[in-house]
C-alpha cells in the first residue's frame, strides 16, 4: 500500500528508534544502523523523515512551555486535601512533628535496604513526608532474635564486631535512650542524644552484608536533615534538627566517633558496655525508663508534648494514619 | 511538603505541552492539566520516588485523560480508548483524502493511545522504556504504536508548499 516497508518490521522499528535517539547509549547497535542506511537511500531517507517529523511536532507545540502559567493552574497545586490544623500557636509542636517524622525517615533509609543504591534524585529533603505512610506500617519488634538481648549486642553479633554507643559527649551530645525498632521488616537499632540545650540527635544503625562504603548522603526538610551512609557490615543514618551543611558535619564527626571507639574487632576489645556510660537512666527491664520528650520524638522543642504527636489519630497527624510512630520497644 | 509542590510546579509548562499534545484543545487541556494536578496532590504520598516526578505526573495526567474519555465516549455509546485498536482508524480513514497543513490537526487525529506515545517521544523526549512506563505498556507495544503513530502521520500532515505559504498570508 503507502508504506514501503512494514510499520512493524524490526527494521522499520531499529530505524524508527535509531531517529528518536534512542540508540545514542548503544554504540554497536547505532554503528550497525548508520552503517546500514549508508547503504540504503531508501532506509536513509526515512530516518531522515522521521527526524524532521519530530522537529515539526516540537515546534508545534514549542509555544506551550513558553506561555505564562494560568493561575488555576499554580492554585491548583494550594488544594489542602487534608489540612492539620492551621492553627499558629501549635507551631512548636508542628515543628517537633517534623523531627518525628524525620526520625522515621532516618530509620526508613535504612529499612528500605539501600545497600542496591537507590537513584540520587530519590533522596531529595523533601520525601521525608512521602515516607510516612510507610512508616506506619512497621511493626513493633522486641530485641530481634532474642527478647532477652540488649540491642546493641544484638547488633554487635550480627556485625561480628564490638559495637558500642558512640561517645557523642565531644559534639555536646549524652545518649537518652537505645531501642530496637523495625521498619519495612528491617530490624535495627536507634539511639536518642541529646544536648545541653534540649536538642535532639538521633542515630539509626543496622547490620548489612557487604563491605564496601558509600560516602555520606545528606537530605534536608525544613529545619530538619538527615545524612546517612555505609560502612562496611554497618549503615548509618543521622537525624537532626539542623541545616545541611552541620547535619554533613556533625554526621561525620559521628562517623569518626564510631570508627574510632564504636566499632572493634571482635575479641579485642573488652565486652560491650551497655548501656553506654553517661548520665543516662540505663533501659532496664520494665516499662521504658527514659525522659517522655525522648520516648517518641527525640523532643528538643522543650515542653512539647511529643508524647501526644504519637497518639494514634492525633489532630496533627497530617496523613489520617493510625500512628505515626513506628514500631518502638524498649529493650528489655 | 512544599518542595513536593515546588517540583510539581516545575512540571506545569510541560504537563500542558503533553496535554495540548493529547487534547487539540488548550483550555479542555488545561482542564486536564488542573485535574492532574489536584489529584497528584491528594496522591503525593504514593509518590515513591524511584523514578522522577514529571513520569509520575505524566502518568497521571495520561490516566486522568483515558478516565475522562471513557467516560466521554461511553455518553456516546462507542467504546472506550483502550479497547479498540479498531476505532481509531475509522475515522482517519474518513478524513483520509483531507490532508492536514497544520501538524497539530494531525495529531488530532490519531487514536488517542498513539498520541499519547507519540507525544511523549517525539515532544516530551522521553525514552521509550520511560515513556512505556507512563503509559503502562510493554516497550514493544509502545515502539510499535510509535511506528504507526508516525506512518499515519505522515499520510496525513502534508506541509503546504511554498507558494501556498505565501498566499496563505492572513
Amino acid at each position: 500500500m503507502r508504506h514501503p516497508t512494514p510499520t512493524d518490521s524490526s527494521d522499520a522499528l531499529e530505524i524508527l528508534a535509531y531517529a528518536d535517539g534512542q540508540l545514542d547509549n548503544d554504540p554497536a547497535a547505532r554503528a550497525r544502523m548508520e552503517a546500514l542506511l549508508a547503504a540504503d537511500p531508501a532506509l536513509a531517507a526515512r530516518a531522515h523523515a522521521y527526524r524532521a517529523q519530530t522537529d515539526a511536532l516540537r515546534e508545534a507545540y514549542a509555544h506551550r512551555t513558553a506561555e505564562p502559567l494560568p493561575s488555576r493552574l499554580t492554585g491548583a497545586l494550594e488544594t489542602r486535601p487534608r489540612s492539620p490544623s492551621s492553627t499558629r500557636s501549635i507551631g512548636r509542636v508542628a515543628a517537633a512533628l517534623t523531627l518525628v517524622l524525620a526520625g522515621m525517615a532516618g530509620g526508613w533509609v535504612l529499612g528500605r535496604a539501600w545497600d542496591a543504591p537507590l537513584p540520587q534524585a530519590a533522596w531529595s529533603a523533601d520525601g521525608l513526608w512521602d515516607q510516612v505512610d510507610g512508616l506506619v506500617a512497621a511493626t513493633p519488634t522486641g530485641t530481634p532474635g532474642n527478647a532477652t538481648e540488649q540491642p546493641l549486642e544484638w547488633l554487635s553479633r550480627q556485625l561480628s564486631l564490638m559495637l558500642r554507643a558512640p561517645d557523642l559527649s565531644g559534639l555536646g551530645y549524652t545518649l537518652k535512650d537505645v531501642r530496637a525498632v523495625r521498619q519495612n521488616g528491617v530490624a535495627m537499632v536507634r539511639l536518642s542524644y541529646q544536648a545541653a540545650d534540649g536538642a535532639g540527635l538521633r542515630l539509626f544503625l543496622r547490620p548489612r552484608w557487604q563491605q564496601d562504603e558509600a560516602p555520606l548522603q545528606v537530605a534536608e526538610n525544613g529545619d530538619v536533615a538527615l545524612a546517612y551512609w555505609l560502612d562496611g557490615p554497618l549503615a548509618a543514618a543521622v537525624v537532626a534538627s539542623r541545616s545541611g551543611p552541620e547535619i554533613r558535619s556533625l554526621a561525620q564527626a559521628v562517623r569518626r566517633a564510631m570508627s574510632g571507639s564504636a566499632l572493634l574487632p571482635a575479641g579485642v576489645q573488652e565486652p560491650i558496655p551497655f548501656p553506654a556510660p553517661g548520665p543516662t537512666p540505663s533501659p532496664t527491664p520494665g516499662p521504658a525508663p527514659v525522659p517522655a520528650d525522648l520516648a517518641d520524638g527525640g523532643g528538643h522543642h522543650g515542653d512539647t508534648p511529643a508524647n501526644g504527636l504519637s497518639t494514634p489519630g492525633n489532630a496533627l497527624n497530617p496523613f489520617g494514619t493510625t500512628g505515626s510512630e513506628p514500631g518502638v520497644v524498649t529493650p528489655n | 511538603m512544599d518542595d513536593v509542590k515546588w517540583l510539581m510546579a516545575r512540571e506545569i509548562p510541560r504537563l500542558r505541552r503533553y496535554a495540548l499534545a493529547l487534547i487539540n484543545d488548550p483550555e479542555q487541556a488545561d482542564d486536564l492539566v488542573q485535574d492532574c494536578l489536584e489529584r497528584a496532590i491528594r496522591k503525593r504520598h504514593q509518590w515513591r520516588r524511584h523514578g522522577s516526578i514529571r513520569s509520575w505526573l505524566y502518568r497521571i495526567l495520561y490516566s486522568v485523560f483515558v478516565n475522562q474519555s471513557a467516560r466521554r465516549n461511553r455518553d456516546r455509546r462507542t467504546l472506550t480508548l483502550e479497547q479498540s485498536p479498531a476505532l481509531p482508524s475509522a475515522p482517519a480513514a474518513q478524513e483520509h483524502r483531507l490532508a492536514c497543513h497544520d501538524i497539530a490537526e494531525a495529531m488530532a487525529r490519531l487514536p488517542a493511545e498513539q498520541r499519547a506515545a507519540l507525544a511523549l517521544t517525539a515532544i516530551e523526549g522521553l525514552a521509550y522504556d520511560e515513556a512505556a512506563g507512563v503509559l503502562g505498556i510493554p516497550i514493544g507495544t509502545l515502539r510499535s504504536r510509535l511506528a504507526r503513530a508516525r506512518d499515519t502521520l505522515r499520510t496525513l500532515h502534508e506541509p503546504l508548499p511554498q507558494s501556498a505559504v505565501l498566499r496563505r498570508v492572513k
